[in-house]
């Protein structure tokens, strides 16, 4: 079964650590070595400068320095080959990794597809009311696409719900906020490993979801056009209207079937890296 | 949509698949060690170059480490939150995310669990609301702001617990990670006088009241409404213009 997460939060430590305990000395290597790649000084690809080097820069032992290295290597960051003839490889921090990572944290805690459903309902509304006031005006071409998708998708329920995901996370990127960006981001990849708690065939759906669907997606549609429009308030109304009825559809889904597995993880399917 | 051509996958694709599935459902726990390379070899019926692929790819996944050179093997590491959520953070100060981003999220979040949390009224919510309050005041009748600065973030993290939204909670907690960061570098730079503190702490406080008070009598649009002007309020103490354009520092300077 899996763990609740911890609920008292760390927060005492976020502050006294910060400013009351003294970093151990690998911790403020590894630190600076996150700065170097995060400043784009090593590129992604390219080797960290070999170990001997990096004790004289830093002046610290070499158990010092394999900690630090071995922190960026947990952290993704890097990848240590055997024999060591070579440094370590660097990656650059990606959103596709930090999304997998917190996917699979996510997960085996028990996220739902309703938690995100209901996370959307609050973002998406704010990042559409944020894209509708960029200037220049944002580019829409790819939420037009994923809008499409949703309503291609007609007879698929999971095809409808993944596409309706990425068009709100698109929307999210076009908001210009980094952060809404990342945690979109994350949801998508969560949304994927949970389509399972969807129905397959549209005759599986509540009645009362099939009935009210077109309105709903008209209502998105007409969204989309004040986020073009540059009609702020009112793309947000209409996002939001649309996003609290589909909470709404996926609580009647859920109803149906209270006995929801936390289906299999799948492995990732693209090859490369 | 087009379909994903069939591939048929590696064995030490299946094996790796194997352990993960393991791993995911609980049946391996963190800081179990999975047995000798040699006994898995044997009971898999796999070649041990077979094995060391899987096992490069789950620690690839951070599912598990191999401590080279070691007798005792593999063992399991769950991702844990704060992993991902460091990550997270980290990826964000890559992008050049600046802190101003990071308050407006937390504003598109918080009035929203504002409302659900009148919506839904759990049980105990409101008790536990103003226990927390309540511990707030005490705080500030000791002067203790920086106990009343760590408190204060637990309150906004107590409503997201209470909307029972664990991804929200787990989101909501990475960014404070890098507010809380954050608040201190500010709190260095700007000082502010015990009487200020004060009265602003206490104004606060009024306003968390006011949000229980809300929050029982069930008033959806005047909790969101009110949480939502709190937050921007909030916000203007911590975010001048030159401020907010900071960029995310992910980690200690």
């Amino acid at each position: 079964m899996p763990d609740k997460i911890s609920t008292k939060t760390t927060g005492v430590d976020n502050f006294m650590s910060i400013s009351l305990q003294v970093p151990k000395a690998s911790q403020i290597v590894a630190n600076d070595l996150k700065g170097r790649i995060a400043r784009r000084e090593i590129l992604a690809g390219e080797c960290l400068p070999p170990e001997p080097e990096l004790m004289t820069q830093y002046e610290v032992s070499r158990p010092t320095l394999r900690e630090a290295i071995r922190i960026l290597e947990t952290q993704g960051l890097l990848t240590t080959t055997r024999g060591g003839r070579k440094g370590a490889r660097v990656h650059h921090p990606s959103s596709e990794q930090a999304a997998e990572q917190a996917a699979l944290a996510l997960q085996l805690h028990g996220a739902s597809l309703l938690d995100i459903m209901q996370l959307a309902a609050a973002m998406t509304p704010a990042a559409a009311r944020l894209a509708a006031e960029r200037r220049p005006r944002p580019d829409l071409t790819t939420a037009n696409r994923h809008y499409e998708d949703v309503g291609r998708a007609g007879g698929d329920p999971r095809a409808a719900t993944l596409a309706l995901h990425r068009l709100k996370a698109e929307i999210c990127a076009l908001s210009g906020n980094e952060a809404l960006k990342l945690i979109a981001g994350m949801m998508t990849m969560i949304v994927q490993l949970q389509l399972d708690a969807v129905p397959e065939r549209v005759e599986d759906l509540p009645p009362e979801n099939v009935e009210h669907w077109q309105e709903t997606y008209n209502r998105i549609g007409l969204g989309l056009r004040a986020i073009k429009t540059g009609a702020a308030v009112k793309a947000e109304r209409l996002i939001r209207q649309s996003l609290e009825e589909a909470v709404v559809y996926y609580k009647r889904i859920v109803a149906r079937d209270p006995l929801h597995f936390i289906p299999d993880w799948r492995p990732r399917s693209s090859e490369s890296e | 949509m087009a379909a994903k051509p069939v591939r048929v996958p590696k064995t030490a694709e299946l094996v790796a698949d194997q352990i993960r599935r393991r791993i995911v459902t609980g049946e391996l726990k963190d800081g179990d060690f999975l047995p000798p390379e040699s006994k898995l070899v044997t009971s898999l019926g796999i070649s041990r170059p077979t094995l060391r692929e899987a096992f490069r790819i789950l620690e690839a996944e951070n599912f598990i480490r191999v401590v080279r050179g070691s007798r005792t093997g593999a063992s399991v590491h769950t991702p844990r939150v704060e992993a991902a959520s460091r990550y997270a953070g980290f990826v964000l100060q890559s992008q050049g995310a600046r802190i101003a981003d990071i308050y407006e999220a937390r504003l598109a979040f918080e009035p929203y669990v504002a409302a659900r949390l009148s919506e839904e009224r759990p049980a105990g919510a409101v008790d536990r609301l103003r226990e927390e309050i309540l511990h707030l005041e005490s705080f500030i009748e000791q002067e203790d702001f920086v106990n009343f600065m760590i408190g204060v973030a637990g309150f906004h993290r107590l409503l997201i617990e209470l909307s029972g939204n664990p991804t929200l909670l787990f989101l909501s907690d990475m960014l404070q990670d890098i507010v809380a960061r954050y608040q201190v570098r500010f709190l260095s730079r700007h000082q502010i006088s015990i009487d200020e503190q004060r009265r602003m702490g206490l104004a606060g406080l009024r306003s968390f009241k006011l949000l229980a008070d809300l929050v029982e009598t069930g008033n959806v649009t005047g909790a969101e409404a009110h949480w939502r002007l709190h937050i921007i309020n909030a916000n203007k103490v911590w975010l001048s213009p030159s401020d907010g354009a900071e960029l995310v520092n992910a980690f200690e300077d």
